[in-house]
């Protein structure tokens, strides 16, 4: 049998990765917020002898696509050429959804619409004749409710039937006024001349799409050598109107669609509106949103914090049964220095960034995600940021890559690339180890200030680089700010706990394959080359070490620190693992930071400091590579990154050996 | 005001109540943090400022529910929301600091598990969430509290 | 015609013209804000709105939401 490849198309949070994951049996990310997708994640699944290969697409509003997360859904859509999309409507909200239909309609292809959340509309009293939308629509609908699975199974099989139709989709067809038709005629016509420039689109269609005003059509035709009459004629004020029409066409179908298909009982207040004037209010919102930032910091570290000395025992256990136990010193060395001082070290923290994603999950599914970037836009706006900027800041606390995936859903470019420079300074997870490693050993009981104290400079440093961008390189104000409010949901506590674990799954992975693979390498060029002391500054490593140690000698480093720095590039959470191995293992490692003559808490700090805002990791490189799509702006990210560093690191190695010297 | 009929009036009154409590479970654990309380309850200076936030949520309610009372709906819940939520974060919290002093051998009281000045504050201020948050969907099914 | 930017809270308006044309405009529209659309102005913080059109909410800055001019429903 042949694959049958369909897309996911639809608004954004209608619920097109909950109904990708739960087709495929994946555990994609989801959140209720606009832009949670942004790039196409493809699955597979086998029912009856076929395999469908399913495509999720980010969510879009229209096709025409001004964000590159847009973008990548509307080349999947105009250019993949799948056997059928999908389209996923949000049955709450039917009428701004058919807009997207319309424009879906006209590409052509065998459609199939999956009307979602029918569980919220039989909630809200709704009652939708979907019966009416199939004979209106002339597309096949099925009601479906993505988070519990129901009506999947019918949803595949009517995507089967549809695919292994012969005869070629017709849907219902918008109506234009005159103007427009004539117009889209004459350059249907004048297109099927140059069809071969079209690829698969059919004149008539683009010629609708040039009318509307895609520019990215109008482009690719121009460079191809085409001027197109009308489009390159007629003055910009006439083709806004046209483009106007059309745009009232297509809203005039939906509304007429949905008030024959629909009931419900309108114009009632809903409670999320009542919410929504207190927790975006202008002077309440941003201290309400501090508030639950100070419990969610303070959760992350004191609830996990049984959990880290739990494990501390176990290690603690291993140490000991390998002491007494006999065995050759060069395996008695890797176990004890490699495995349990580098990976153990890092293992230790898993509880404090389990409950972090955890947080961050629940703070996503209800909804309130939104209205922080809402109520944050005016003071983002004020340094040159955009409010939705705000979010893939949120996220970067979890991990960068994500978040720096996630500027897709900004439209300007300058925007883009100011957030992207300032993402890295948002402190991840993988950097909570070393501050709870440093501040626990040099600051004792003021460990938790001080660590909140580094989250907030790296707040600062970030706001300091966007005002600096902004002022001085791109001398442009942010685009305004346009977001939808998802409705707010009760968080699924179990979802929540799912999704924690997946995350937390994959860091556990990436523990046990790059954190693992830096140590053992940290290992082996600290025991070679053969019969050199373990470590010492005769080893591979001391060496390297001792190479690199005069840049960083004006901060106050040590050799063993600055491995940790070059490893850490690897991935942050190496710093801690090298320096686990260097010192003498996880259960020695306090200990003997501690007693280092060479290390005191300024130094601590400025070493906090200097991993907190220098390189990001490999990982986050590469995204910012591929989002900046320049590898000047790469560069300059990069070095900004390790300027900025070094500067702070000095500033407090200098400012603080004054006050300890007094 | 003559929309707050029974049994709005009571609930009205205690949100006044619950104004009151939270302030001063505020000024309390503000005190205490600066090292001028009676250390029955834990010193917690942004805890005490996060308490008057909420307090001043409800105050702007009881001010709010004098002629407007979707208003007074909205605030309460959210504050009496705020502040049962944090309270609950207070007690993961505290319990996590005591089984880890537990753990490391240490000398812990399993008061201080219940001695955050929040889970007080908050106790009050149950009533008046499951009242209030009926409202607020009464509400939005087009009930009679609205406009 | 008054700007969304000055409008209050609660009030129930209907838009009577877009400001400029660009991809602003356009986003506007294909999110359904387009002239004769009625508004309910959920939120007013300083000049940001939030805005409800039907079954969706839509937060606006200062400066997308004084590009859309509306007059108060009769
Ligand atoms: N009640 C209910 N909620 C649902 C249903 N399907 C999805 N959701 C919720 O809707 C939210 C959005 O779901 P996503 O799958 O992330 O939406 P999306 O369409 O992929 O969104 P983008 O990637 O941003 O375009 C999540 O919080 C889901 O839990 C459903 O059938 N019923
Ligand atoms: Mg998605």
């Amino acid at each position: 049998m042949k694959d049958i490849r369909i897309l996911f198309a639809g608004n954004p949070n209608v619920g097109k990765t909950t109904l990708f994951n739960s087709i495929c049996g994946v555990h994609q990310h989801t959140g209720n917020y606009p832009g949670v997708t942004v790039e196409i994640k493809t699955g597979k699944r086998q029912i009856n002898g076929h395999s469908i290969i399913v495509s999720d697409l980010p969510g879009t509003y229209s096709l025409s696509a001004f964000t590159p997360d847009e973008q990548v859904a509307r080349d999947a859509l105009l250019s993949s050429g799948p056997d059928v999309v999908i389209q996923i409507i949000d049955a709450t909200n039917i009428e701004r959804n058919l807009f997207l239909t319309t424009q879906l309609m006209e590409i052509g292809l065998p459609m199939v619409i999956a009307l979602n959340m029918c569980d919220l509309a039989d909630e809200q009293g709704m009652t939708i004749d979907a019966d009416c939308l199939e004979r209106n629509l002339k597309i096949p609908v099925v009601r479906i409710v993505a988070r519990k699975g129901e009506g999947v199974e019918e949803l595949i099989k009517t995507i089967i039937q549809v695919s292994t139709h012969k005869t070629p989709a017709v849907h219902r067809a918008v109506e234009y006024p005159h103007s427009v038709t004539s117009h889209i005629s004459e350059i249907g016509n004048y297109l099927s001349a140059h069809a071969s420039l079209l690829g698969s689109l059919s004149p008539h269609y683009a010629a609708i799409r040039l009318m509307e005003g895609d520019e990215h059509l109008e482009k690719m035709l121009h460079e191809k050598g085409c001027t197109i009459p009308f489009i390159d004629t007629t003055d910009p004020a006439e083709r806004d109107g046209i483009a106007e029409d059309i745009l009232l066409a297509r809203y005039k179908i939906s509304e007429e669609i949905t008030t024959c298909s629909v009931q419900c009982s309108m114009g009632r207040v809903m409670p999320g509106d009542l919410i929504d004037q207190v927790l975006t209010h202008r002077l309440f919102g941003i201290p309400i949103f501090l508030s639950c930032m100070w419990f969610a910091f303070q959760l992350t570290f004191s609830a996990s914090n049984p959990f880290i000395v739990g494990i501390e025992y176990i290690f603690g256990y291993f140490t000991e049964l390998m002491n007494s136990v006999d065995m050759d010193p060069l395996i008695r060395s890797f176990l004890s220095d490699g495995v349990i001082g580098g990976v153990g070290s890092v293992l230790v923290f898993v509880p404090s960034i389990f409950v972090m994603f955890l947080l961050l999950s629940i703070l996503e599914d209800t909804g309130y995600l939104a209205r922080a970037a809402f109520v944050m836009d005016r003071l983002m706006h004020s340094v040159g940021l955009h409010g939705r900027s705000f979010i893939p800041f949120l996220i970067g606390f979890g991990c960068n890559v994500p978040a720096i995936m996630a500027t897709r859903t900004l439209q300007s470019r300058a925007d883009r690339i100011i957030t992207i420079i300032t993402i890295p300074f948002m402190s991840c997870a993988a950097r909570l180890p070393v501050y709870v490693l440093f501040a626990g050993v040099f600051f004792g009981a003021a460990a938790g200030n001080v660590i909140f104290f580094l989250y907030v400079l790296g707040i600062v440093v970030a706001i300091l680089s966007a005002l600096i961008f902004r002022r001085l390189v791109f001398k442009d104000e942010p685009s305004p700010f346009i977001m939808e409010l998802p409705p707010y949901r009760k968080p699924s506590g179990f979802a929540a706990a799912v999704h924690m674990w997946f995350k937390g799954r994959e860091y556990l992975k990436r523990a046990g394959l790059v954190i693992f693979g830096g140590v053992i390498v940290v290992w082996a060029l600290a025991t070679l080359p053969a019969g050199v002391e373990y470590g010492s500054a005769d080893s591979l490593v001391g060496i390297i070490g001792q190479v690199f140690q005069p840049v960083f000698a004006p901060l106050g480093f040590n050799w063993q620190l600055v491995v940790g720095l070059i490893f850490g590039f690897i991935a942050k959470e190496v710093v801690v693992g090298s320096l686990g191995t260097l010192y003498g293992g996880e259960e020695m490692l306090e200990s003997s930071l501690a007693a280092d003559p060479t290390l005191h808490p300024i130094i601590a700090l400025a070493y906090m400091v200097f991993v907190l805002l220098y390189l990001p990791c490999v990982a986050a490189l590469g995204v910012i590579r591929q989002e900046m799509g320049t590898w000047k702006w790469t560069g300059i990210a990069i070095g900004w990154g390790i300027f900025v560093a070094y500067v702070f690191a000095f500033i407090i190695v200098h400012v603080g050996s004054l006050f300890i010297g007094a | 005001m003559n929309n707050t009929t029974y049994p709005h009036q009571y609930l009205y009154g205690w949100t006044g109540i619950v104004t009151l409590t939270t302030g001063i479970a505020g000024i309390i654990s503000i005190r205490e943090g600066a090292g001028i309380g009676t250390g029955l309850f834990i010193p917690d200076i942004p805890g005490g400022c996060i308490l008057l936030l909420i307090a001043a949520l409800f105050a702007t309610a009881v001010i709010k529910g004098r002629t407007d009372r979707p208003g007074w709906i909205s605030f309460s819940y959210i504050g009496a929301l705020l502040l049962v939520v944090f309270a609950g974060c207070a007690i993961l919290v505290e319990t996590g600091n005591f089984l880890t002093l537990i753990m490391e051998g240490e000398e812990a009281h399993l008061l201080t598990i219940v001695s955050s000045s929040f889970i007080w504050a908050a106790i009050l201020a149950i009533p008046l969430l499951a009242g209030v948050s009926k409202l607020l969907y009464g509400c939005s099914c087009g009930g009679d509290c609205c406009e | 015609m008054v700007p969304l930017s000055l409008t209050k809270s609660g009030e129930k308006v209907v838009v009577r013209s877009i400001c400029g044309t660009g991809h602003l405009a356009k986003t506007l529209g294909q999110l359904g804000i387009i002239i004769g659309i009625e508004l309910t102005i959920i939120q007013k913080a300083k000049e940001s709105v939030i805005v409800r059109i039907g079954e969706s909410r839509y937060a606006l800055g200062a400066g997308a939401a004084s590009m859309v001019l509306v007059e108060p429903r009769k």
